[in-house]
Order: C-alpha cells, then structure tokens, then sequence
C-alpha cells in the first residue's frame, strides 16, 4: 500500500513537469501594401522587355527616422506597412536617382491572431496618391491589405530611348 | 525494462496493493455477499455498482503551473454495468489565468463530458479492478478576459496593447481515454487516463480573440494529451 502510494505520487510529479512547448508565434504577421514593378523598356533591337524586379530601392516612410529598404537590390515585391493610428501613410521611394512620394488613404481593421501571435491591423486602400517623377502610374489590383500578402499594386513606368 | 516498466505501472495504480493487501473475507448478508465489506454484485446483475472520483492530477498540474493562479477542479462518476460497461459522466469547473508571451488569458467556465469505458480485463466477480478503454463527447463553456494583447507594428513601433473582455465561447470535443480503475481499500478506488482529445469546434470567424485555454480540454490546439489520476469511493 505504501509502496502503491509512492510511486504514485512519483508518477504524479514527473508528470507534472511535462508542460506545453513554449508558445511561440509561428505566423506570417506582415501586413502591407504589397507593390510590383511593372517597367517595360526598349532591348537593342528596339523591343519591348518586361523588367519585374528593382534594381535597387530605398524606401523610407514619413514621419519615420528608419529605413524600410535600404539600397536593396534586386527585389520583386516591396511591402509598405501602414499605420493603423491615422489614416494615411506616407512613403518616399528613391528608384535610380529619382525620388517619387506615395501616399495611401485606407481604413484599418484590426484582427486577432492568436494569444501567442497577437493582433494585426488589416488595411482597405481608399486612395491613393503619388508623384510622377519616375513612376508614370500605379495601378491597384486588390485593395485589401491581409497577411496573406497578395500583390495590392503595379508600380507602372515605360521607359523609352 | 519491460518487465520494470509494468512493476512501476502495478505499483502506481495500486494493483499488488490490492493483491496483497486483500485476502478475501467473504460475509454473507441479507442482501447479498460482501468481501472486505464491498457489496459483490452477481455477474447477471446489470447494475454493480457506482464509483465517485475527484481527479487529483490536473488540480496539482495547473496549480503548480500557474503557482496558485489556476484552480480546476473535476469530479466524475461511473457505474459498472454487467461487469464490462462503465458509463462515465465528468464534470468540472476552472478559473484563474495563465499567460503566453505577454497575453493574458483569465477566465472561468465549466465543463462536462459524457462518455463509455470498456473494462478489458477477465470478468470475475469479486474484482473491482477494471482495465477501462473508452470515449467521451465533452463541451464547455467560458467567460474570458485576453488582456495585454501584443499588436505587430515593427516598423512604426507605435505600441498598443489590446483587451478583449467579456468574452464568451463553447467549445466540444471528442476523447479517446485508456487507463485502469482498482480497488485499493474497502470501497477506496484509485485510477489514471491517459486522453487523446480532438476539438471539434475548430472553424472560427475570421479575427475572432479565441481563449488560450479551454476548460476540461487544455490549451487550445486542436488535438491535446491529458491524463487525469483519480482517487475515488465505490458504492
């Protein structure tokens, strides 16, 4: 009976250190706009070619001391986080010398994840509005910002001899 | 180790205790035969007895976790039927509040779940033992708080902490349990399960603040261990 009683209370107790893996975030959080390039150019023979990746970008949002992209070099996608404690974000984009500003107008709603994940805004492009230094237009394919991170928008620019 | 591994699996469920510990003293009464002053029900009988359990294991677990911030309290009940059934109510009760990377969970609910063990081992009539296989259909329902809820903002690093309160949700799931029942003394039961549950209220609304815990299910992913240790008084 004593016998019984002790290795119960040991099987108790080991068990009792058995706890859950440690809760960690394991999913995608990264809300934004979600932006392509679209740039055609002439090849030697007077072609047009499809240019989809930057050469080298550095994206800086306003009101921000840090940089979002700093000089990164061929990248396909670049994403604007918004905020979600007013209703326009702002962004400088400087592409080949050039500096072009982007501002978007969206709603922010916010979602729950998980307890471990937290929360995160998902955002509805409203409008948006931008110079034309390089970019010649954006145009929006989807105005939904989620954490999936599907494409929101083409960055348009043809560019010619 | 084998052979060690089932001494250690004897010891802890109590099953040499009885072995030893209980010659039979057979006394008949009026109303039946009594051994060790247990009421032996006939094998024919379709009713033999009840079993009133408090689950001591997952009280100790989450106090010790939470260190004293969680209390969970389950009692559960089981009658023996023809020697090889056991229907199985539990229910139980939670409140307190546990924590995940900074998020607070606090919440109180109730549980109960209802079920069917079969006893796989020899019938014999004067053995109380009972090496029990079986399932449970189980539901709950919790009002909760998630406080300090993190918001990813890495780049604009404007700080906001959300709170959800008042919140309430019922959750159901299913169990697969295994473990055993024996007599220890007297009317004096001692038993484990080990559980496999899966949750069936798995499909939620988009942005939905689900609680971090489910009472009488655990955290809430959507398949969970739990074992219960019981102690408990035969009828």
């Amino acid at each position: 009976m004593k016998h019984a009683l002790c290795y119960s209370i040991l099987l108790l107790v080991a068990t009792l250190y058995s706890c859950r893996p440690d809760a960690v975030c394991r999913e995608a959080l990264t809300v934004g706009l979600v932006g392509e390039l679209r740039e055609t150019y002439p090849d030697n023979n007077n072609q047009p070619q499809l240019r989809t990746a930057w050469d080298s970008i550095t994206v800086q949002g306003i009101g921000s001391d840090s940089l979002l992209y700093d000089n990164r070099k061929n990248i396909g996608k670049i994403v604007l986080p918004m905020r979600h404690d007013i209703d326009s974000t702002g962004f400088v984009l400087t592409y080949r010398g050039c500096t072009d500003t982007l501002y978007t107008w969206h709603t922010s709603e916010r979602n729950f994840v998980s307890v471990e994940c937290g929360c995160v805004y998902n955002h509805d492009v409203l409008h948006l509005s931008y110079t034309r230094h390089w970019i010649d237009s954006i145009a929006v394919i989807d105005n939904q910002m989620t954490r999936q991170g599907e494409t929101n928008i083409y960055y348009l620019r043809t560019e010619r001899n | 180790m084998r052979k060690y591994l089932f001494i250690v699996f004897l010891l802890a469920t109590g099953l040499t205790a009885n072995a030893k510990t209980h010659q039979p003293d057979s006394v008949m009464h009026r109303d039946g035969l009594y051994v060790n002053n247990m009421k032996i029900y006939s094998d024919s009988a379709i009713f033999q007895g009840v079993n009133l359990k408090l689950d001591l294991f997952n009280t100790c677990y989450y106090l010790g976790r939470s260190l004293g911030k969680m209390q969970t309290y389950e009692i559960a009940v089981n009658t023996r039927l023809k020697n090889r059934f056991y229907p199985t109510l539990e229910l139980g009760y939670t409140q307190g509040e546990l924590g995940a990377t900074g998020t607070l969970w606090n919440g109180t609910g109730g549980w109960a779940s209802v079920g069917l063990d079969i006893n796989g081992l020899r019938r014999a009539i004067e053995s109380q033992n009972a090496l029990l296989v079986g399932f449970r259909v189980g539901t709950s329902i919790q009002q909760y708080d998630l406080t300090n809820v993190n918001v990813e903002d890495s780049y604009w690093q404007k700080e906001v902490e959300m709170q959800f309160t008042n919140q309430k949700r019922t959750e159901c799931w299913g169990e697969i349990v295994a473990g055993c029942q024996v007599n220890v003394y007297s009317g004096l039961t001692m038993g484990w399960y080990l559980r496999y549950k899966l949750l069936f209220t798995r499909k939620v609304a988009d942005g939905e603040p689900l609680p971090y815990f489910v009472p009488g299910y655990g955290y809430r992913d959507f398949t969970q261990w739990g074992i219960s240790y019981y102690i408990g008084w035969k009828f």
